[in-house]
């Protein structure tokens, strides 16, 4: 699976996600829930972290290998369309968008 | 011939037993009970002492113990050897060269030179290896960080890559392999922005190459501190996607 969005020249984009990335997305929340249960909400972070957020998107299992006219490819919305969010504050810090500092005086 | 001589004392009233086996392998040495005192140290020869355990516990093998800071507990070995650890914390365990954490909540010269340290912090799941320049015994000590590897497995330095991936580029971009990667764009014929999973110094370098030399591995510039934008160009000036781009980054 994949992201597709819009860039801002109008070319679809597919965002590939890095297998080791996806593997490490794991553990429970306090009620022993997983906190990424299925591929698609691994997907759904990914956008998060690595899209601007705001950014409308879709996740897809279609096949895009074949790449003619690849620089005239266009995204349109379909009925599945996310947007991307901010990351938890708790999720900026481990991914090193913040400092440690910033992270204090925002969770005052 | 080795003889065994057993000797009561006339004014203590401890009992040393010694218990036959019971089984095959229980067997049984009672000691008197509370605190047994060995004196200054333990002596190797009846001229130095071995190992001298202080009033908090601090132990010194060969030497005194550093008067080392109350919340922890500590071991020298040797003239500037030191092994330190949180008393009731979790802070974890600090391997020293010349250094000891003293009572004044900072770091201290055993001796005149340099000093360096391993941390390891069970909390954090985490070493450094930090390194001091030259002082004075008895001045504090400032450790400047060298390299940390974190709990997810990256090494945090000057010299350590800070992130890489090997990837396909045409078809669906496919990733080979990677450290420190969340993604790739795949943006447009040979046209490709790697995400890294952790941001790192903006002013970074970062070096690529595509395939073969026939092909340019172009990276924007300035760089940034979470991705980079990679181009594989033909020598005659296309930009086409290739099935081999390799890209590591350095940096703060």
């Amino acid at each position: 699976m994949k992201i597709i969005y819009a860039q801002e020249n109008g070319i679809l984009a597919q965002m590939i996600p890095a297998p080791k990335f996806l593997a490490q997305l794991t553990g429970t929340d306090i009620d022993g829930n997983a906190i990424y249960p299925t591929e698609e909400s691994k997907l759904i972070h990914l956008a998060n972290k690595d899209l601007p957020t705001g950014t409308p998107y879709e996740i897809t299992d279609e096949d895009l290998s074949d790449r003619t006219f690849r620089n005239a490819w266009r995204y349109t919305a379909g009925d599945t369309e996310r947007t991307s969010d901010d990351l938890s504050l708790d999720d900026q810090l481990k991914y090193n968008h913040i400092s440690q500092e910033e992270f204090d005086n925002a969770s005052v | 011939m080795s003889k065994v001589k057993i000797q009561g004392n006339a004014s203590g009233t401890g009992v040393v037993t010694l218990t036959a086996p019971n089984t095959n392998t229980d067997r049984t040495i009672t000691l008197p009970d509370g605190d047994i005192s060995l004196g200054v140290g333990i002596d190797d020869n009846a001229t130095s002492t071995a190992i001298t355990i202080d009033a908090s516990e601090n132990v010194g093998i060969g030497v005194t113990p550093s008067a080392f800071n109350a919340s922890y507990t500590g071991i020298n070995i040797g003239k500037t050897g030191t092994l330190i650890a949180e008393t009731a914390g979790n802070d974890g365990l600090y391997i020293g060269s010349n250094a000891y954490y003293s009572t004044g909540n900072n770091y201290k010269y055993i001796m005149d030179g340099k000093a360096c340290e391993l941390k390891m912090d069970a909390s954090a799941s985490h070493f450094k290896f930090r390194t001091a320049s030259s002082g004075t015994a008895g001045n504090a000590i400032t450790f400047t960080d060298r390299l940390e590897i974190t709990d997810d497995g990256r090494g945090l330095s000057q010299f350590t890559a800070k992130a890489w991936v090997n990837f396909n580029g045409t078809g669906t971009v496919a990733i080979r392999d990677s450290h420190n990667c969340s993604s790739i764009t795949d943006h447009s014929t040979g046209n490709w922005t790697v995400v890294y999973t952790n941001a790192i110094g903006a002013n970074n370098c970062v070096n690529g190459y595509c395939k073969a030399s026939a092909y340019l591995c172009q990276i924007d510039q300035p760089t940034t501190a979470n991705t980079a934008n990679v181009r594989a160009i033909h020598n005659d000036g296309t930009v086409m996607d290739v099935d081999y781009v390799s890209i590591i980054v350095f940096g703060d």
